[in-house]
């Protein structure tokens, strides 16, 4: 099977001491159950904030971070080492595209999903701050193009490079670029038109 | 091609920094991780730590070797009776006769525990013998917190992942029930049926085919 996921890779994400020597003195299914401790451990988050910035909503968001999992768990063989990253990535961007899909079936609006996980720290007002910020992030990026959005999403807020992006995407260095270009333009555009609104407008 | 600088290092605007800066910091909840460990059918280190609260606990030398095992078969998934059987272990021996043994070493008074202690004696409600065990139950567990909660879909998937997960475990019948349960609640009426027929088929003076006979006659 051809796509990024399934490049050649010579970065293993074992530690040395988890090496080859030691998973091949183990049964198969522990070695696979070490991998996927590792990917959960490394990953939960990213794939979580991905889902979220790619239009999952908050209450949607743990069942599709563990089907997330859940697939790769079941593709694991497929899996090359050092292309669990990438793998996960494109998972979720198509599990997000599903959820969208089935959201808009249900005619879900952004305003009734809960708020994020609360900071115990944070005073009411700085909580009502980051609840309207997240209700403005997720308005602008939902109207955006979804193949723009994703590139923003990927480069902006995943700090990944142009290259892993085109990898994980399947597409040229060069229509990444294109797209991030055109993804700023419209982000800022949009952010422009929230700065000129009143307050109670926003959300 | 040179690497486009960060709009965040570069923006001027007080909310595209703010919106950035939002974006980069959502972080899910802290129990995901253990009920994503658990979906998967692996431990979490919640079984770990009741694990060696026990070994503290335990008075003889046999139960602490057996724990020990139990342990490492929690943290490496490998079933305890591999860890005790392998290929050189005494069938006779008393860990043997531990692994297959169908109660738990009792846990000191200091150990918490949802179950009241008895006597001082092998508890004679059965218990969980293995991590194997107590790694199937919450791996249906899962299934069935899916279902209660109204999620169909994602019980199929966690369904799916027991049987490749346990191809030999000891919960089979009741996954197969579950797998039927869920089929029905996820609209398959029709799988759901058959799945039934056929478990009726194999086990047909089993208790649990009662459970699923509407199924099959529907």
């Amino acid at each position: 099977m051809t796509g990024p996921a399934f490049a050649c890779s010579q970065t293993a994400t074992l530690s040395d001491k988890e090496s080859p020597v030691i998973l091949a003195k183990v049964p198969t299914t522990t070695a696979r159950d070490v991998r996927l401790r590792q990917m959960v451990d490394t990953y939960l988050q990213l794939v979580a904030r991905i889902l979220r910035n790619a239009g999952v909503g908050d209450a949607d968001i743990d069942d599709d971070v563990q089907r997330v999992f859940i697939a790769a768990a079941n593709r694991l063989d497929d899996v090359r080492l050092g292309a669990e990253k990438a793998f996960l990535v494109q998972t979720a961007l198509h599990m997000a595209a599903h959820s969208r899909r089935s959201a808009a079936r249900r005619r879900e609006t952004l305003m009734d999903a809960p708020p994020d996980v609360i900071d115990g720290a944070a005073s009411l007002e700085e909580i009502a701050e980051r609840h309207q910020l997240r209700l403005t992030l997720d308005q602008i990026l939902s109207a955006m193009d979804v193949d723009l959005r994703t590139v923003l999403v990927l480069f902006e807020m995943e700090e990944m490079t142009t290259a892993e992006i085109a990898s994980i995407l399947d597409i040229p260095t060069g229509t990444v670029a294109s797209r991030l270009r055109r993804a700023r333009s419209d982000f800022r555009e949009r952010v422009a038109t929230f700065e000129g609104m009143p307050r109670t407008e926003v959300g | 091609m040179d690497e486009p600088r960060r709009m965040l290092d570069q923006t001027t605007s007080p909310l595209e920094r703010a919106l950035l800066r939002e974006g980069r910091s959502y972080r899910a909840p802290s129990e995901l991780r253990d009920d994503t460990l658990a979906a998967l059918g692996i431990a979490t280190s919640a079984g770990i730590t009741s694990g060696l609260l026990a070994w503290l606990a335990a008075k003889s030398l046999t139960a602490k070797i057996y724990l020990t095992l139990s342990m490492i078969a929690l943290l490496t998934a490998v079933p305890l009776s591999y860890l005790v059987l392998g290929h050189h272990a005494d069938p006779a021996s008393p860990l043997v006769t531990l692994a297959h043994a169908t109660t738990t070493v009792p846990a000191a008074p200091s150990v918490p525990d949802p179950a009241p202690a008895t006597a001082p004696s092998v508890a004679a409600k059965p218990a969980p013998a293995n991590a194997a065990l107590r790694a199937e139950l919450r791996a249906l567990d899962a299934v069935r917190s899916a279902l209660a909660n109204g999620r169909p879909p994602l019980a199929l998937s966690l369904v799916a992942t027991y049987f490749r997960t346990f191809p030999r475990g000891r919960l089979h019948l009741e996954a197969e029930v579950l797998r039927i349960d869920t089929l029905a609640k996820a609209g398959q009426p029709d799988a759901a049926g058959r799945y039934a027929r056929d478990f009726i088929k194999r086990h047909p003076n089993n208790i649990l085919s009662a459970r699923v006979r509407p199924y099959a006659e529907n």
